[in-house]
């Protein structure tokens, strides 16, 4: 006589924590997609906001060190007409900070002395600048 | 003796079936949706930078080898962009088309405006042509910065042109004769829709609807002929 058998429950609990790795996998691949696609677009906007700050600074380039700040921050719109070569540096400061937080999420940034030029450093994603070095999501790069 | 399988085995057979059938169909879709979002999110981006890219190259041309005729000129919501068509070093410059130019000046207008799709797009005309460069465009203005004097013991000297910007004007505020362009700030927003209009299939909307993916762009283009 022929005995027909089901499956054990080893069986069965194998074959479903199989399936659970592969779907588990699947959503992980995503979402690891989805961030490498982020960083793509983010590190993009901060190269072209180092780009742009460099090109303002060379348009006022005798108040270059002048640009220097430790974390450009949120600032209040500035209006200026005409501007001074002083006040040139506060009104592109503060279109390069609106700039900043418009594009990035959870951005922070900021532009000093290295050697003989001026650099910035850009973070996003809550990463601080001070970490630059240490983070996938932060950009260091010499202005002139 | 061999039994066949009951009713009811069947039936929980069928319904164990019929969830993982249906529980894999909603995973399978939702894995579509986050593909077709990333898609956008990479054509949306790419757009931006295919412009961004383009507009600087052509702005960075404006007033080259020009002595009297104003480098950038806006009316309404037109850019005119004006450079040689024949310089010395270089020869032939061939202006937003990629054509050659008849004339000694080439004068090159960009614009968005709708095409036959329902959404807009970047235009460029040239030498009686037009042709359109990328369509996903849903907003681009520009800001000048301008140079009409320089400040000596913080008194503002009109006319004496020192090359630093003085200040940014919106480009409709522009006035050729009187200021000089040094840089061009571009903004640009670009979008792709998530899905296309039920009523009318392949048409876009004017405006980044709900679940379209939208980017804004900001780059700031040296004019050394302004």
């Amino acid at each position: 006589m022929l005995r027909c058998r089901g499956l054990s429950l080893i069986e069965l609990l194998v074959a479903l924590v199989l399936i659970s790795i592969t779907v588990l996998g699947t959503v992980r691949l995503q979402v690891a997609s989805q961030g490498q696609l982020d960083y793509a677009l983010y590190s993009g906007q901060a190269l072209e906001l180092i780009e742009e700050t460099s090109r303002r600074i060379h348009l006022n380039y005798p108040n270059h060190l002048d640009y220097q700040v430790t974390n450009l921050e949120r600032v209040k719109p500035f209006k200026c007409d005409p501007c001074s070569p002083a006040d040139l540096v506060k009104l592109d400061l503060t279109h390069l900070s609106q700039n900043l937080f418009a594009v990035l999420p959870d951005a922070s940034a900021s532009i000093f002395k290295c050697k003989d030029q001026m650099c910035m450093a850009v973070a996003w994603a809550g990463e601080s600048f001070k970490n630059c070095h240490n983070t996938k999501f932060c950009i260091e790069r010499a202005l002139l | 003796m061999q039994r066949g399988f009951s009713l009811v085995e069947l039936l929980i057979v069928l319904s164990l079936t019929s969830f993982l059938a249906v529980s894999s169909s909603i995973w399978f879709i939702s894995i579509a949706k986050l593909v077709r979002a990333q898609q956008l999110q990479i054509e949306s981006n790419e757009v931006g930078r295919f412009i961004t890219s383009y507009l600087t190259k052509s702005f960075a041309r404006a007033g080259l080898g020009l002595i009297d005729e104003p480098p950038l000129e806006f009316e309404g919501d037109v850019i005119k962009v004006r450079y040689q068509s024949r310089l010395s070093v270089v020869g032939d410059v061939r202006n937003c088309l990629g054509n050659k130019s008849k004339t000694s000046v080439i004068e090159d207008h960009f614009l968005i405006e709708e095409y036959g799709y329902g959404g807009l797009e970047l235009k460029c005309i040239s030498g009686g042509l037009g042709d359109w460069l990328t369509e996903g465009v849903y907003d681009l203005n520009f800001q000048v910065a301008v140079d009409r004097g320089r400040f000596v013991d913080d008194q503002f000297q009109l006319g004496a042109f020192d090359g630093i910007p003085d200040g940014y004007v919106e480009s409709q505020n522009f006035v050729p004769q009187s200021m000089r362009a040094v840089a061009l700030k571009v903004n640009l927003s670009t979008y792709r829709p998530l899905e296309l209009s039920t009523f009318n299939v392949g048409y876009w909307d004017e405006e980044p609807s709900k679940g379209s993916v939208a980017h804004d762009f900001t780059t700031l283009v040296l004019l050394p002929n302004g």
